[in-house]
């Protein structure tokens, strides 16, 4: 197991899971998956792209290794920009306003295919944060995807000495600043819109147990839902016999009529 | 602000050091161009506006535009010119919604490049010519950092000629006030009734401290225009808009308001679009909307039902040549 992992596991307790072709553990409460990809690029991006597909409902991606740079030895850096120095793609997360990350420093982080040790001031050199960035950027938004780097090798610390041992007590000793960064993802209001969707995704499950829905049909009553749940501010009640998809949502679309729409003093 | 870009041809531009003084605890991140941040893919517009980010830029290009037909308050030519992208504010009918894909706030320092635009423009016209400045943003809402406005009105008191519309919500009035009343600056405000404030106008004044500022611009001898846009429907539109129209006319002297403008909600189809995947638990996007020539309104009936109370209303105080009709 990578060194990185170590420190992670024994902080969150975490367990083992059984995902195929993923290194993957998680919370008894599921409120935290911690997968390993791989050294480079390509294999960051599989397995992160693997992670989202196997774990939709995962709301914040956050990217922990080492990287060398002319920073003090142990610092945690929060990337400000992800660079892939091969393709020149870069990304910038969106960083939020809690403490645990403005008073992290930050830098840019550039993704190598090979190490490099011509530091550069600003900027520290790592080979996985653009594969998690291409792959996470395609289900998650900038404000869920952000990265976190420990300075591994710098002037003084040359890149050769670095070995298993050093990495794990590296990251155990930055877990005082990353934990906080994971539990401030953890307790974002990524979830508000993603709320109502799940009630929505439950209606229809019990609409589809009632009539047949078509892709085509469970896209209109999803609008109709929206529509209906935000005027009404409750969730809508299906008749008991109903014969078919179209049926449903013309009951629906009645008591949509009959709802007031009107505005009132909060 | 916890985060700033600053677009590295602009680090010592004396507007970039005097706001980055205001945030001395900000991240302060160079980048290239705005657009590189401010255009990147995979941005939450709905997230980012919980905690903006500041980006100071160049603008480069065209500054100063045509308005699109129909958007003047009576001047033969029109054109809109944006000092800053995107708003403090949070209206859940916003247009900047479904037209940018960041919520960061950009902020164009070379204020001077666009008053040198100004006077290209003015100077390509016999009459005089509009400005409008609150079409990407709030004119005033981010002044007290900006200090945009007490330049932009410097330079009008030199240029009768060219006719200014500052369009806000925000009683930031400070940097008006330390100049004489121009008659060639219309500081207007949007108003709605303050139920619709209060639902839907997210971290604006209440109708109240709008109408107190109108009045004081009022009293001082300043300009000031209505902007009645976007009417909102509900089903209780007449007793809302009604209040609204008997507190605006017992608050203000209606026969010296420069000018009304009048228009029902509308948004293209696509922005109309993002706005529901990016809002869709917001109740104004779900109130029965049609689409017209790529446009999402209400109705034809209830659009000319909404249009036709407040025409009525409004005939009672003004007078056709302050009235334009928004299309
Ligand atoms: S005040 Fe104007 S620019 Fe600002 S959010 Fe509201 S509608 Fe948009």
């Amino acid at each position: 197991m990578p060194a990185e992992t170590r420190a992670l596991l024994d902080t969150y307790k975490l367990a083992q899971c059984t995902t195929r072709h993923l290194r993957a553990w998680q919370t008894k409460t599921d409120d935290l998956l911690v997968i390993e990809t791989g050294m480079g690029k390509l294999n960051a991006a599989a397995h992160t792209a693997a992670a989202l597909q196997a774990y939709p409902n995962i709301m914040a991606v956050l990217n922990i290794g080492i990287a060398g740079g002319p920073y003090p030895y142990g610092q945690a850096l929060l990337a400000q920009r992800v660079t892939d120095r091969a393709s020149h793609a870069q990304w910038y997360p969106h960083l939020p306003n809690a403490q645990s990350f403005t008073s992290l420093p930050s830098s840019v982080v550039e993704s190598l295919d090979q190490p490099d040790t011509h530091y550069t001031q600003g900027i520290v050199f790592d080979m996985e944060a653009a594969g998690v960035f291409s792959a996470a950027s395609h289900y998650l938004s900038t404000s869920q995807v952000h990265c976190v780097k420990v300075v591994s090798d710098n002037p003084d610390h040359p890149i050769e000495n670095i070995n298993k041992a050093s990495v794990s007590q590296l990251m155990r000793s930055a877990m005082s600043s990353i934990s906080p960064l994971i539990e401030t993802l953890q307790q974002s209001q990524f979830t508000q819109a993603y709320n109502q969707q799940a009630t929505i995704s439950s209606l229809v499950d019990s609409a589809n147990t009632l009539a047949h829905h078509t892709v085509n049909d469970t896209h209109l009553l999803r609008d109709l839902l929206h529509r209906y749940i935000n005027i009404a501010d409750t969730t809508p009640t299906w008749p008991e016999h109903i014969g078919s998809a179209s049926q449903l949502r013309k009951h629906l679309q009645q008591q949509l009529d009959e709802l007031p729409f009107i505005y009132k003093a909060l | 602000m916890q985060t700033v870009y600053v677009e590295q041809g602009i680090r010592d531009h004396h507007r970039t050091r005097d706001i980055l003084n205001r945030y001395p605890r900000a991240r302060v991140i160079d980048i290239e161009r705005y657009g590189d941040v401010f255009n990147s893919a995979s941005q939450d517009f709905r997230l980012q506006k919980s905690n903006p980010a500041l980006i100071l830029a160049n603008k480069p290009g065209r500054r100063v535009l045509p308005t699109p037909p129909g958007y003047h308050i009576g001047g033969e030519h029109n054109y809109y010119f944006a000092h800053m992208l995107n708003c403090v504010y949070d209206c859940r009918y916003c247009f900047l919604q479904g037209m940018y894909s960041s919520a960061n706030y950009v902020v164009f320092v070379n204020s001077e490049d666009f008053f040198t635009d100004i006077d290209t423009v003015c100077a390509e016209h016999d009459k005089p010519v509009w400005f409008f400045s609150g079409y990407d943003c709030d004119s005033l809402a981010l002044d007290p950092i900006t200090g945009f406005i007490d330049d932009c009105l410097n330079h009008f008191k030199k240029t009768p000629q060219a006719h200014l519309e500052l369009r806000t919500k925000s009683t930031q009035l400070r940097s008006i006030f330390k100049h004489d009343p121009m008659p060639n600056v219309v500081t207007a405000f949007s108003l709605s009734p303050q139920d619709i404030v209060a639902s839907e106008e997210h971290g604006t004044p209440s109708l109240k401290k709008r109408l107190s500022a109108l009045k004081q611009l009022q009293d001082a001898g300043w300009p000031i225009g209505l902007r009645f846009d976007p009417l909102l429907y509900c089903d209780n539109f007449e007793s809302q808009y009604g209040g609204m129209f008997d507190e605006v006319f017992a608050a203000l002297d209606m026969s010296l308001v420069h000018s009304v403008s009048l228009g029902v909600f509308r948004l293209p189809k696509g922005f109309h679009k993002k706005l529901v995947r990016l809002y869709p638990d917001a109740r104004l996007l779900s109130a029965p909307m049609d689409s017209r020539n790529g446009i999402m309104s209400y109705p034809c009936r209830t659009e000319e039902a909404m249009r036709a109370y407040c025409m009525q209303r409004l005939d009672e105080v003004i007078t056709a040549d302050q009235l334009f009709p928004c299309s």
